[in-house]
């Protein structure tokens, strides 16, 4: 008994001044945690660890893959920068904020492409939704996933769970942002992604190993202890003489970086005319992407936007105007010139965002069709150049936003099998279509427009395939929803779930003298401006009589188009009403100039008359 | 603010014309005897009559007046009714605004050019300031003998000047923000100066024209 108690005693002892030690430990900051101020670029000549967070070095008999999350992670909360923009899309607690570009979801057979993302914005759909478990979404959006979210979840799949054994966790890649080493090769990184090989992902496309083999030809028996797998061989004169690697780290990306996965292509310019398009001007004139979109150790972007937060001040207004007029002057921040706006009425401010007269390409006639790298997978190399080619995305569009402006924008239309319950859809996994509907949509037909085409009889026949004894099924398409009514023929009418998906398009930002309305009025407001009577396609597998339908702006921007016809014509006038209000003033001028002096000299003339 | 500022302007110039007229009353007694209404109502719409006697100059100026009363009327419903009733002026009331302001600034110019002489201050406005002004006259001194409306033309003269060239100095490609937003306040504050001095001006040109008729119907009687 009285062993047993000074044991307890002695356990308790120890417990109480361990306590204190662990707590500091977890509250201490990480090495590379914080910012002391100083300005210099801390050197990165660092240990590699593996995934189990075991040091790797140049002799081992085995050379293993390194981890971000554990190499990283000795001085990087990994777990907060995981719960960056970039990182958290999984997550339904983080602010959505404003609608961006969603991931597509497309299938040639179906005649499918969902805007898809948990992210709450309107008309879009979660991955679970349309039928991707985590490993799914992984794998088909693998060529630009940054890594984190989906890419670490577990899955209670057994068939997924052997697979992620054999792969690994899809970890944040650091580098694809912060590698300023030229060697950092984000096509490789895809690549990877393609095999499945996640866990090697990191140091394949930093380039400091070479990596063979196909993680997802590897049979689920697979033993890396015995099994000849995914080998790497890490380049030459890597490590130091005490296995410390250095990485060309840059704390803040490059351009570069971020185009992999944020450049957009407009395809009225052809392959060979692509060196004459400009830059942004803010990047032409020496800035760089992450000067406005900042973020702090949490890696919560700014996404450069009107927001609150602590990055709110960088946006346009906050640099060229300045948000805040009565504290400390804000504006002029990295040399942001003021606009004098000469000669635009100040109503303009409120009904357009800024981007509305400076952003993107010059509107035209018809929206041109765009490409973006993350969703056409544009930006690998070789023979992993995939011409992809839906869904189309139409850009420039001024239409209107969720905050009431007019500005540009890229959208597409959503095109789906759903079941319809209660005015909401409830969209069909592409595969499941597919099972159920093969014969009719599983044949090869000749492409109108990059599509399969698709009849009404089709629709008719899928829909009735598809519907149960208690919801009926609906195709979206081309901004209708397809139905069979109670007689079983085939109706179209006007839902929400059918408008174009369509998100902001901020960049590239055009110099001043070449923004909406440099040739005052008449750049918008005629009869037939591309600003308000462009057109858009309404894209759509279903074969229309008579070709394609548009959509016009000025429909799209919630404005009744005989009154923005008047209004632009009443421009035709303006000249008109300028000189009739100056002549009419200046007569007034003169009359009432003419007799204050008529007055002063009958003052002068009675003055005069009473000193004689 | 500016709304407040409008609705408290508009009633108190309601409620002081009211008041005036309590006051100093003129026309036919008693006053609101159904017969005087109508028979007030038909002298008014007389009013916008052209005499027989008039000249040309006459004629047009008196054209000009009532077509600019009426582009009055219409800048001032849809400048001010939007405004007041919590929006502001855009869409077709902003068209049908900016298609009667060309108008109006023309007519201005016309009335203010051709009847300038009769408005001009002279030696006879004393002595009718005095007549007015006598004991038991019954007459307000400064609406009733002449003064008030020859005061009132000449600052809607001056006071048009400022309303109509600062959204047209606005639409000139010099004008930065700052500027406009500077120009958009000054029309909307000389539109409310403007609109209140042109009520009262009315009011007083039609308490003159009463005045003047009942004279003429005593003489010839």
């Amino acid at each position: 008994m009285g062993t047993m108690f000074r044991l307890l005693l002695l356990a308790a002892m120890a417990a109480a001044l361990l306590t204190p030690a662990v707590c500091a430990d977890e509250n201490e900051k990480l090495l590379g945690e914080g910012n002391d101020g100083n300005r210099s670029r801390p050197v990165h000549l660092i240990e590699l660890y593996d995934h189990d967070g075991n040091r790797i070095r140049a002799k081992d008999a085995k050379p293993r893959p390194f981890s971000t999350k554990q190499t990283c992670g000795q001085c990087h909360n990994y777990d907060q920068i995981a719960q960056g923009w970039h990182f958290n899309a999984h997550d339904p607690q983080v602010d959505s904020g404003r609608p961006g570009q969603p991931w597509v979801l497309t299938d040639v057979k179906t005649r499918t492409q969902i805007p898809v993302t948990a992210r709450h914005w309107p008309q879009t759909f979660a991955p679970e939704q349309v039928g991707l478990s985590p490993w799914d979404f992984v794998n088909t959006f693998f060529s630009h996933f940054p890594g984190g979210s989906y890419g670490q979840m577990p899955s209670a799949d057994p068939a997924v769970a052997i697979r992620k054994q054999i792969s690994g966790d899809y970890e944040i890649n650091c580098l694809a942002c912060h590698n300023a080493s030229p060697q950092e090769d984000q096509s490789l990184a895809a690549l990877q992604a393609a095999r499945q090989n996640f866990r090697w992902i990191p140091t394949a496309s930093s380039g400091l190993a070479v990596v063979n083999g196909v993680a997802s030809s590897l049979d689920d028996f697979f033993d890396p202890e015995f099994d000849k797998g995914v080998e790497i061989t890490w380049r030459t004169g890597l490590f130091d003489k005490d296995d410390m690697v250095f990485f060309d780290i840059s704390s803040k990306p490059l351009d570069q970086r971020c185009y992999f996965c944020h450049s957009n292509i407009d395809l009225r310019i052809g392959q060979e005319a692509e060196f004459t398009r400009d830059d942004d001007v803010h990047l032409a004139s020496g800035l760089h992407c992450v000067d406005c979109h900042r973020n702090g150790d949490d890696h919560r972007i700014n996404r450069g936007y009107e927001a609150q937060g602590p990055g709110a001040s960088l946006t346009c207004e906050g640099c060229h105007l300045g948000r805040d007029k009565t504290g400390a002057p804000e504006d002029g921040r990295l040399g942001a010139p003021r606009p004098r706006h000469a000669g635009i009425p100040v109503i303009h401010f409120e009904k357009l965002t800024c981007t509305a007269c400076h952003s993107a390409t010059w509107p035209e006639e018809q929206a041109g069709r765009w490409k973006t790298a993350r969703i056409h997978r544009v930006g690998l190399h070789g023979k992993h150049n995939l011409d992809i080619r839906q869904p189309h995305i139409y850009a420039p569009v001024l239409m209107k936003g969720t905050d009431g402006k007019i500005g540009p924008y890229k959208l597409f239309w959503p095109a789906y099998w759903a079941l319809f319950e209660n005015d909401t859809v409830k969209p069909f996994a592409p595969k499941e279509v597919l099972q159920k509907a093969r014969t009719i949509l599983d044949k090869e037909v000749e492409r109108v427009d990059d599509w399969r085409p698709l009849t009404p009889q089709e629709i008719a026949e899928v829909l009735a395939l598809l519907s149960t004894d208690q919801k009926p099924a609906v195709y979206v398409a081309g901004g209708k929803l397809y139905r069979l009514n109670d007689a079983g023929e085939l109706e179209t009418v006007a839902h929400p779930a059918a408008n174009p998906y369509a998100w902001p398009m901020a960049h590239d930002v055009r110099p001043a003298r070449q923004a909406m309305g440099i040739r005052q009025c008449k750049d918008c407001h005629t009869t037939d401006s591309a600003f308000f009577f462009g057109k858009v396609q309404i894209d759509t597998p279903v074969q229309i009589e008579g070709g394609p339908e548009f959509a016009e702006m000025v429909q799209l921007q919630g404005i009744n188009r005989l009154y923005m016809r008047v209004f632009n014509f009443a421009f035709v006038f303006r000249p008109m009403l300028k000189t009739v209000a100056f002549a009419a003033c200046g007569l007034i001028g003169l009359v009432v100039v003419a007799w204050l002096l008529k007055a002063a000299a009958a003052l002068t003339k009675a003055f005069g008359r009473e000193e004689d | 603010m500016f709304r407040w500022i409008c609705l408290f302007g508009f009633a108190a110039a309601a409620a002081a014309l009211a008041l005036h007229h309590l006051v100093f009353p003129c026309g036919y007694n008693p006053r609101f005897a159904v017969r005087s209404v109508v028979r007030k109502l038909v002298h008014l719409l007389t009013l916008l009559f052209l005499p027989q006697t008039m000249g040309w100059a006459g004629r047009i100026c008196k054209l000009a007046f009532l077509l600019g009363l009426l582009c009055f009327a219409v800048l001032a419903l849809t400048g001010f009714g939007p405004l007041l009733c919590g929006g502001r002026l855009e869409g077709w009331l902003l068209m049908i605004h900016m298609t009667a302001a060309p108008v109006f600034a023309v007519c201005a110019a016309v009335v203010v050019l051709l009847a300038a002489g009769r408005y001009a201050f002279n030696r006879a406005d004393a002595p009718a300031i005095l007549a007015c002004a006598g004991a038991g006259s019954g007459r307000c001194w400064l609406t009733d003998s002449g003064i008030g409306v020859k005061i009132g033309f000449w600052f809607l003269a001056a006071a048009g000047l400022p309303l109509i060239l600062a959204p047209v100095l606005s639409m000139l490609p010099w004008v930065g923000t700052d500027g406009q937003t500077f120009l958009a306040k000054v029309h909307q504050w000389c539109a409310l100066v403007f609109s209140l001095a042109a009520i009262t001006q009315l009011y007083m040109l039609i308490r003159m024209e009463v005045l003047r008729d009942m004279k003429a119907e005593s003489q010839s009687l």
